[in-house]
């Protein structure tokens, strides 16, 4: 069956608004700046190395806006995976669905063989850094774990 | 020219096309691999069409530091491979557009579907939660694969499918 090109440019046209609109939803970029004028609450972050040793356990003010990228990025030198996975501490490349995140002060995972495994209130989290929005009393934790653990 | 020589060209050549523009496409959520999989199963045929498939998913995956991840290579070359021996039977019955771009569509589905049991389980992550999250992924990756199936599979298949020929009996 041949589709003429008035056809193919309808669909077409029908199929790019849906996508600008997923697009929208999905976009985890987050916001260059965070307004901290005002806190709307807490989260308590842990951070914990390969052989279980708490290496940071901060209260940290969450602001509008926040995600946990934001949160730490206000607070630690960060290190994010660049294009081709390698360790950027300029965090300058952010994936379309947000920063993939390798280290944090001396914290550092080499994503070959150990990741850093980010926990909200316990649970494995299945969103990374730009996806988690944290709300208030939200427990964060860190784990540097080998890949297959 | 040897055959095989020729053959051997051919593969590492479109394989190149493959990574390419995966790689220039990066920083966008569209990537041109579903469609150009399924141009070279019409064009290349089943068996050339997978070997270019596994080649690009180890050189992908070596690229991106995921070679050693089994819940990433594997689900991708088993993703891939369906998606090809899908397409491989249903070019053979129909050559209707809008069939393939059906088709096309669920290939994006089919895609993040694949990646679901083996996350899940080797991660220890809520099932559930992965699925409603990556769903919205595979509807982008279907309607691109849509979008690049009404404008480049026809064009593109007829064009490569007499350089082949043009290029086989040289």
């Amino acid at each position: 069956m041949k589709i003429s090109l008035v056809t193919k440019v309808i669909i077409t046209a029908v199929m790019v608004i849906i996508l600008g609109v997923m697009i929208y939803f999905l976009n985890t970029q987050s916001p260059s700046e965070i307004t901290t004028e005002e806190k709307i609450g807490e989260i308590h972050f842990r951070l914990y190395n390969e052989d279980d040793t708490l290496v940071i356990d901060d209260m940290l003010n969450l602001y509008h806006d926040d995600t946990l990228f934001t949160i730490l990025n206000r607070h630690y030198d960060l290190v994010c995976a660049d294009r081709n996975y390698q360790p950027d501490d300029t965090c300058s490349y952010s994936f379309i669905n947000g920063y993939v995140l390798l280290g944090i002060d001396d914290i550092e995972s080499d994503w070959y063989t150990t990741v850093l495994s980010i926990y909200v209130n316990g649970d494995l989290a299945v969103e990374g850094v730009s996806g988690i929005d944290p709300k208030d009393g939200d427990v964060i934790t860190i784990r540097k774990t080998d890949y297959h653990e | 020219m040897n055959k095989q020589i020729k053959v051997m060209t051919l593969l590492a050549l479109a394989t190149s096309v493959l990574m390419v523009q995966e790689l220039v496409l990066s920083f966008l959520p569209i990537q041109l691999t579903t469609v150009l999989l399924m141009i070279y199963t019409s064009v290349f045929g089943l068996r050339k069409t997978m070997l270019m498939m596994t080649i690009h998913v180890i050189i992908d995956n070596i690229l991106l530091g995921s070679i050693g991840m089994f819940n990433i290579v594997i689900p991708m070359w088993l993703a891939w491979a369906l998606i090809i021996i899908i397409f491989n039977f249903v070019s053979k019955r129909s050559s209707n557009l809008v069939i393939y771009m059906i088709v096309a569509y669920f290939f994006g589905h089919l895609y993040g579907l694949m990646f679901v049991p083996f996350q899940a389980l080797l991660l220890n992550i809520d099932i559930i939660d992965y699925l409603l999250i990556d769903l919205l992924w595979e509807v982008v990756m279907g309607i691109t694969n849509v979008i690049l199936v009404i404008w480049i599979y026809e064009p593109m298949n007829r064009y490569l499918s007499k350089l082949y020929q043009r290029y086989m009996n040289v």
